[in-house]
């Protein structure tokens, strides 16, 4: 239906023509109906497009012919509209060029074009080349493009096509070119399109949606030169009858998951130079048949999980430039074919599982840039006539079993850039014939058992920017002339049996990064020029023998981003210039034998943050309060000096996660922050005079040795010389939901006379109160406000029941839900100001304010009297100071006898353990009221209390 | 994203050429991560995939027995995705990558960090949802996320992290509700600031913690 639409628009497109053509000889001059069409494009330019665009497109010419990139037949139809790379700027293609029936050719290909690919396009009847590619193109692409009888190259990559490919595009019996790749395709690639025999180039890579299998009937397409599938997410095995592509030059399918082994029949493929198999799935061995393929010039089958052995077969493709067979599980050994292979410039065959030696022929690729067989289990030594590879850039044979010594030929291999033989068991010396490549950049010889010294003439090597020796058995001094390569990024020495002092020409090596000398025998001092590197960020000294102070010159290494000096003879105190090292974050100095203070620069080392090691030293002094700005620091070891004082400070280093103070002189209470709470006591041994605390404050000792006193009688008494205390305290807590309220009410009220908590805890549902939520909305006014909390303000409350309550209002969440809390100001946790759940916790908190109201006769609050703390801050500042506990007692409990008083500061402590701003440290209620219980005073002082226990009714909620 | 080169031999000759290995697994690990993400000031240059191991680079810290316990490359201009081989660094107790351009969701294999104390991911543009597979990381003490463009309800399977301290989810995308079990109890609301699906506290039992989402 929609083909025959299509014609009759044509036909009607065609009369209109004829009339144009009339009016044009009788009449005056006016544009043809092609010239009108095309001018549809310069209406569709968005304003954004430049005025001058096409300034040769002027309407009032008779026809376009003459126009910028239009061609005409010489009936003086469009033939050819052809505008690429002209920066159109159009968020739509105007559906009226389908209207230029006669055209041939249409190139709009990077113009800057968005908006869909009109399915009118169909009615092209003429068209041999579309070319929209390089563009924003979206949607699908139109079945209705499979109308198009005459078209030869369709040219849609690089835009942002989604959809599936239209199976109707097998009826372009002429398609010679079709790409596609580089959109957004999905679906898989139809069967049907195995139709398309003259096809040559069948490009739908990068397109990472597109999935399914490769239809075996692509095999029909044996005209095609090019096929390429890369970067989708293509499945199952290649079909063997890709082995009928006899004109096949490019196979492209590499990043996809596509699985199965290598077809054997891809050896028929004759005219194959590019085979791209890369990072797939591909299992199985490579077939031997591939060795036919006598113009191939690049096989990359690297990144599957081929297995069996290397085919010298492939010996036989003699046009090679690039073989690379890396990741596999390729085994057997490495074929001495491949010698054979004078063009190859890239064998790469690392990571494999390949055994036996280097085969000498290799020597015979003369034209090898670089030689890849690292991670394999390669053995034997490195074949003296590698050195006659002239051209050899990289060497990469590391991680192999290679044994033997480093051939004195690589002096020859004057090319060479990077040479990497780390992790073998090479032995003997490093052949001074190496520094003298002057190209060589890279040289890496870790982790082998290399003798002998580091010559002098590395020096001759200039071009060095990574030398690393480490972990080999090389000895003598580090020549001084290792200050003369310039270009040195990085050097390291670690772990060999170098001795000697450090010579201080190493700071001459400007560019210097990374400096590791660690674990060697290197004595005398340590040169102070070495603060002169200043592009140092990696300095690691450590297990050698250097004496001395730390040089005060490390203060200029602002760059230095790890400072490792342990175990060493290090003395003298730490310099006070460290307070330079604004990018440290690691700093051991553990194992010497410094002395002094800890310098207070060392807060200001804020970023400070793996790890801070000054253990077994022989620091003394107090730990600088400054240390304080640390707050990032989460490693922490002074232990093993002579540090003595209180720890507290420790307390505030917040991101700890690792401390060892062991084996000091420290002394006070452990602070009671809940990451020293985690430690075990491994991590104070040995400092006699450190205790325990509840509070971190006093030492629970002071308070709670006798344990966990608390004679409820005491309490009873404190309450009875108070008298009449009238407290009420109510908490209440609502969360007010979207789809349903709750309110659920705790109450525990203590009544002044009698001290006779008979009320228990209550719960009361929200529906039983006489109250609603927009009762409590209507409190959150401005004149109810009377005071502000953590996180939000607090406002007093009239419950119909006649109940003053407090409200605590938080400003966090202003959508859908509101989260408030009620509670007697003054009395509530500090915990409802900021967290989101109200445990029983809360109320002993709330218990423990009504003690301290008792104990100090203050009032929770006190804002018209002196300091106006709210009282638990002002215990804990009372306990902090100088003054005797006592102090903090009611003035009318002081005169006591001294067992009562003693008796009511046992009590202060447990109120003060209830009140921890952490409500996890907080006792249960039922704790409580056992230490309560224990609360002991003299036997001869029981019968002089007999009321009874005070908090007897008090009920654990 | 239109524009994958597709046969282009120079580009294949270029990925020929650095193919991704290392002699550790852990070292291998982080290579293959370094060489998809872009490093325009060259912070991670140190990264020698011919190292023994990946000890001696910079950003890296291991243990005495060379295996990697941290990674410090926040503050470093590095875009890139946050590959799914980082959960292959199982002593890992530091995953410190903040303040970067990391794009793209949060791999689940993070989870298997068993070992990690601390995940700063905050300040990148992470998209996705907050893994499940958090439950699993039960040395977790310090976890924040805030600043990216999370989204998604906040996984009920984070209450079991009873060792967790401090947690910053704020300035996301999240939706429904926040948990009030575990160390959820002591997070300060300030932690879920700025997520404007976000609906407050939970109501056990009434709602659904993930309405809205």
């Amino acid at each position: 239906m929609r083909k025959a639409g299509s014609i009759s628009i044509g036909s009607l497109f065609l009369s209109f023509f004829a009339m144009a053509v009339l009016s044009f000889i009788s009449t005056t001059v006016s544009l043809s109906s092609d010239g009108k069409a095309l001018l549809s494009l310069l209406a569709a330019a968005s304003t954004g497009s430049s005025p001058g665009l096409l300034p040769s497109w002027d309407s009032s010419h008779p026809t376009p012919c003459s126009w910028q990139g239009v061609t005409c037949s010489p009936q003086g139809r469009v033939i050819s509209l052809s505008l690429p790379n002209t920066f159109l700027n159009l968020t739509s293609i105007p559906p009226e060029l389908s209207s230029l029936t006669s055209l041939q050719l249409l190139n709009l290909s990077s113009a800057n074009i968005s908006g869909a690919i009109p399915p009118s396009f169909g009615a092209l009847a003429s068209l041999r080349l579309l070319d929209l590619s390089s563009n924003a193109l979206s949607g699908s692409i139109p079945q209705q493009l499979g109308a198009m009888a005459s078209l030869q190259f369709l040219l849609l990559n690089s835009n942002r096509l989604s959809g599936s490919i239209p199976p109707a595009l097998a009826n372009l019996t002429s398609l010679q070119v079709l790409c596609l790749q580089d959109n957004l395709l999905d679906g898989s690639i139809p069967s049907q399109l195995g139709s398309l025999l003259s096809l040559q180039q069948f490009r739908i890579g990068g397109n990472p949606y597109l999935s399914g299998r490769l239809p075996p009937q692509l095999g029909l397409l044996t005209n095609l030169t090019t096929f390429g599938a890369a970067a989708t997410s293509l499945s199952g095995a290649i079909p063997a009858e890709f082995g009928n592509l006899v004109n096949l030059q490019t196979f492209s399918l590499y990043d996809t998951d596509i699985s199965g082994s290598v077809p054997p029949e891809l050896g028929s493929c004759s005219e194959l130079t590019n085979l791209y198999l890369h990072m797939n799935k591909i299992t199985g061995g490579i077939p031997p048949q591939l060795g036919k393929l006598q113009k191939l010039t690049s096989l990359l089958l690297w990144g599957n999980s081929l297995t069996g052995p290397i085919p010298g077969d492939l010996a036989n493709c003699s046009e090679l430039v690039v073989l690379d067979l890396s990741a596999n599980r390729l085994s057997g050994e490495v074929p001495s074919e491949l010698g054979g292979l004078a063009l190859l410039e890239q064998l790469h065959l690392s990571d494999n599982l390949l055994t036996g030696g280097i085969p000498e022929g290799l020597s015979n690729c003369s034209s090898l840039t670089a030689l890849q067989l690292d991670k394999n289990s390669l053995s034997g030594s490195i074949p003296w006539h590698i050195g006659s590879l002239k051209s050899l850039q990289s060497l990469f044979l590391w991680g192999n079993s290679l044994s033997g010594t480093i051939p004195r030929s690589f002096g020859n291999c004057t090319e060479l850039y990077a040479l990497d033989l780390s992790k073998n068991r090479l032995t003997g010396t490093i052949p001074e014939e190496i520094f003298g490549l002057n190209k060589l950049s890279k040289l890496l010889l870790l982790g082998n058992s290399l003798t002998g010294s580091l010559p002098p003439s590395v020096a001759n090597c200039q071009s060095l920017v990574r030398l690393r020796l480490g972990e080999n058995q090389l000895a003598g001094e580090v020549p001084r002339e290792i200050g003369m390569l310039q270009n040195l990024v990085f050097l390291d020495l670690y772990t060999n049996h170098f001795t000697g002092k450090l010579p201080p020409e190493i700071a001459n090596i400007t560019v210097l990064e990374l400096l590791d000398v660690h674990n060697n025998h290197i004595a005398g001092e340590i040169p102070p020029q070495l603060g002169d590197l200043m592009n140092l960020e990696q300095l690691d000294l450590s297990e050698n023998s250097f004496a001395g102070g730390i040089p005060a010159s490390f203060g200029n290494l602002s760059y230095l981003n790890k400072l490792s000096l342990k175990s060493n003879l290090l003395t003298g105190s730490l310099p006070r210039s460290i307070r330079n090292l604004q990018k440290l974050t690691l700093l051991d100095a553990s194992g010497n034998g410094l002395s002094g203070r800890i310098p207070p620069e060392i807060g200001s080392l804020t970023s400070l943050t793996i790890s801070l090691n000054l253990s077994s030293n022989r620091l003394v002094g107090e730990i600088p309060q400054e240390i304080s700005g640390l707050t990032r620091l989460q490693s922490l070891d002074l232990s093993g000096n002579m540090l003595g004082g209180g720890i507290q400070v420790l307390g505030l280093l917040t991101s700890l996660t690792f401390l060892n103070i062991s084996i000091n002189n420290f002394s006070g209470p452990i602070p009671a922050t809940p990451f020293f709470r985690t430690l075990s006591s491994n991590s104070y041994l040995r400092n006699p005079d450190l205790c325990p605390s509840f509070d971190g404050y006093t030492c629970s000792s002071d308070l709670v040795p006798r344990a966990a006193i608390r004679s409820i009688k005491t309490v009873a008494l404190a309450c009875a010389v108070l008298g009449s205390a009238a407290l009420l305290f109510v908490a209440t807590w609502m969360l007010v939901g979207r789809n349903r309220k709750l309110a659920a009410e705790k109450t525990v009220t203590i009544p002044s006379s009698g001290c006779d908590f008979s009320h228990p805890w209550t719960l009361i549902p929200f529906q039983k109160l006489n109250f609603t939520v927009d009762n409590i909305l209507e409190w959150l006014k401005d004149e109810n406000v009377i005071g502000k909390g953590c996180s939000g303000m607090v406002y007093k409350a009239e419950m119909p029941g006649g109940e003053l309550i407090a409200l605590m209002s938080s400003p966090n969440f202003h959508h859908h839900a509101m989260s408030r809390i009620a509670g007697s100001y003054g009395y509530i946790a500090p915990e409802y100001g900021y967290t989101t759940k109200i445990t029983e916790k809360s109320d002993v908190y709330s218990y423990g304010v009504v003690l301290l109201e008792i104990l100090s006769g203050r009032s929770a609050i006190e804002p018209m009297v002196g300091d106006s703390l709210h009282i638990v801050e002002w215990v804990k500042k009372k306990m902090g100071s100088l003054e005797p506990a006592v102090n903090i007692l009611d003035p009318k409990l002081r005169g006591m006898q001294d067992p009562m008083v003693q008796e009511m500061l046992q009590a202060l402590g447990i109120a003060m353990f209830c009140v921890n701003s952490s409500p996890s440290e907080r006792p249960t209620m039922k704790e409580v009221v056992a230490l309560l219980m224990e609360v002991k005073s003299p036997p001869e002082e029981w019968g002089k209390t007999s009321q009874q226990p005070l908090l007897m009714s008090v009920k654990h909620g | 994203m239109a524009s994958l080169p597709v046969l282009l031999p120079c580009l294949l000759l270029l990925l020929a050429a650095s193919p991704a290995l290392s002699t550790n697994p852990e070292g291998e690990a982080l290579h293959a991560w370094r060489a998809r993400l872009t490093d325009p000031t060259n912070v991670l240059q140190s990264w020698d995939p011919t190292l023994v191991n990946p000890c001696t680079w910079f950003h890296v810290t291991c243990d005495s027995q060379n295996r990697v316990i941290r990674l410090d490359v926040g503050n470093s201009n590095i875009s890139g995705s946050i590959a799914p081989e980082l959960g292959r660094l199982e002593r890992l107790q530091y995953l410190e990558l903040y303040r970067n351009n990391f794009q793209g969701k949060i791999p689940a294999e993070l989870g298997n960090l068993r070992s990690l104390i601390s995940m700063d991911l905050y300040g990148n543009q992470l998209q996705g949802e907050i893994p499940k597979s958090f439950a699993k990381l039960k040395s977790l003490r310090f976890l924040r996320l805030n600043n990216n463009r999370l989204s998604g309800s906040i996984p009920r399977e984070l209450v079991f992290l009873s060792n967790l301290k401090v947690l910053d989810l704020s300035n996301n995308d999240l939706c429904g509700t926040i948990p009030i079990d575990g160390p959820f109890a002591n997070f300060p609301l300030q932690s879920f600031d700025n997520n404007s699906r976000l609906n407050g506290p939970e109501l056990q039992g009434l709602v659904p913690y993930d309405i809205g989402c």
